[in-house]
């Protein structure tokens, strides 16, 4: 059939409800938001005889992110570190897990970020009275992030 | 075997719930059901191009409802009075309810009003005579009851609209065993199961919270 064969195919593209967030063996489950930003990059310097960048300098590398759950324990993350090995709570109260995966699955090519090293504090909770459940978010810096396309 | 149309008469309606009672419950003043799955599946579309490149599959929301014919009892009696008394209080939903709400859903079902009761499953299995011992059967994995309504007027019976909300649709069959005379209705409780294998943390951790360790 190579008249079918030459047609593209539909691609699949990727929604909240396709990504998964793991920790350890165990899956977030309540995870109503997620956000992160690579705060890597470059800022240019100058001469002083030309408008034009001279070069660019390197910045201080950190991951950061926002994680929201859909409150229903006040311990949810807290416990975690309990059966999660290598995780802690510091004296401060600062959640660190030694990883986390968050995958998009539902495809063949699942895209995967593993974010290592990270710390998880705020915890800020939102109660508003219009049937939406409790919020509850945390900030979190990543000492590392590996991207990959898996199979 | 021939394909046959399905007709109203030939829907059957059970209700259920795996986790407090030993056999479904048949609804058998069932004047209608509507069900409906809005599986939202957008188009994306790149810069560059008019057409759709492909789609996004997003949440599902199974949402339809159930209409009674009203009758001198509460439509979901039956149903409610299959579950025990011990094994009403483990129900979730159960546990929102006042303590003057509590005592009446065990003794007084018609003050209770519907969008109090626990979700229920629901099984509808579609016997069409043409059909042998294999029957399909459509399965709305617990139904909750979010909004009621009642329509009278002089020129129809009266009836009771329960709108409501499921976990999700899922289609099976069921058996109809050919042994006695009217075709008793088998089903099969491996097909009405539903096994969430991820390992989700809320539920281990619940598990820690009850057990109290």
């Amino acid at each position: 059939m190579p008249m079918l064969m030459e047609q593209k195919q539909f691609s699949v593209y990727y929604s909240g409800s396709d990504v998964e967030i793991v920790v350890g063996s165990y899956v977030l489950d309540l995870v109503s938001y997620i956000q992160w930003a690579n705060g890597s990059g470059v800022v240019p310097f100058y001469s002083c005889f030309s408008p034009e960048p001279r070069g660019v300098l390197q910045t201080n590398k950190i991951v950061k992110g926002q994680l929201g759950f859909n409150l229903k324990y006040a311990n949810y993350l807290e416990a975690l570190t309990k059966k999660v090995p290598g995780s802690k709570i510091l004296w401060n109260g600062t959640i660190y897990l030694p990883s986390m995966v968050v995958a998009a699955t539902g495809n063949d090519i699942v895209p995967t970020f593993t974010f290592n090293g990270l710390y998880l504090s705020g915890g800020v909770k939102t109660a508003v009275p219009d049937g939406n459940p409790l919020q509850d978010i945390y900030q979190f810096i990543s000492m590392d992030l590996v991207k990959r396309d898996e199979i | 075997m021939p394909q046959a149309v399905i007709t109203p008469s030939d829907a059957h309606i059970f209700m259920y719930r795996a986790d407090a009672m030993a056999t479904p419950v048949y609804m058998d003043t069932v004047a209608s059901i509507t069900v409906s799955r809005d599986a939202s599946a957008r188009p994306v579309f790149n810069l560059g191009t008019q057409e759709v490149d492909g789609f996004t599959f997003g949440s599902n929301v199974v949402v339809g409802n159930i209409v009674f014919y009203k009758t001198t009892e509460y439509p979901f009696a039956k149903v409610l009075s299959q579950i025990s008394d011990s094994q009403i209080g483990n129900l979730v939903y159960y546990k929102r309810l006042s303590d003057i709400e509590q005592v009446h859903y065990i003794t007084s079902l018609d003050t209770i009003p519907a969008e109090k009761t626990v979700p229920f499953s629901i099984i509808i299995i579609y016997r069409a005579e043409i059909l042998e011992s294999r029957v399909p059967m459509d399965i709305l994995d617990e139904m909750k009851i979010v909004s009621s309504r009642q329509e009278l007027d002089h020129n129809s019976t009266p009836i009771v609209i329960y709108d409501f909300v499921a976990r999700r649709l899922r289609h099976s069959y069921a058996r109809v065993s050919t042994d006695s005379q009217n075709g008793t209705i088998e089903i099969d409780a491996s097909a009405i199961r539903f096994n969430k294998p991820r390992a989700d943390w809320s539920r281990e951790y619940e598990k820690i919270i009850r057990s109290g360790t």
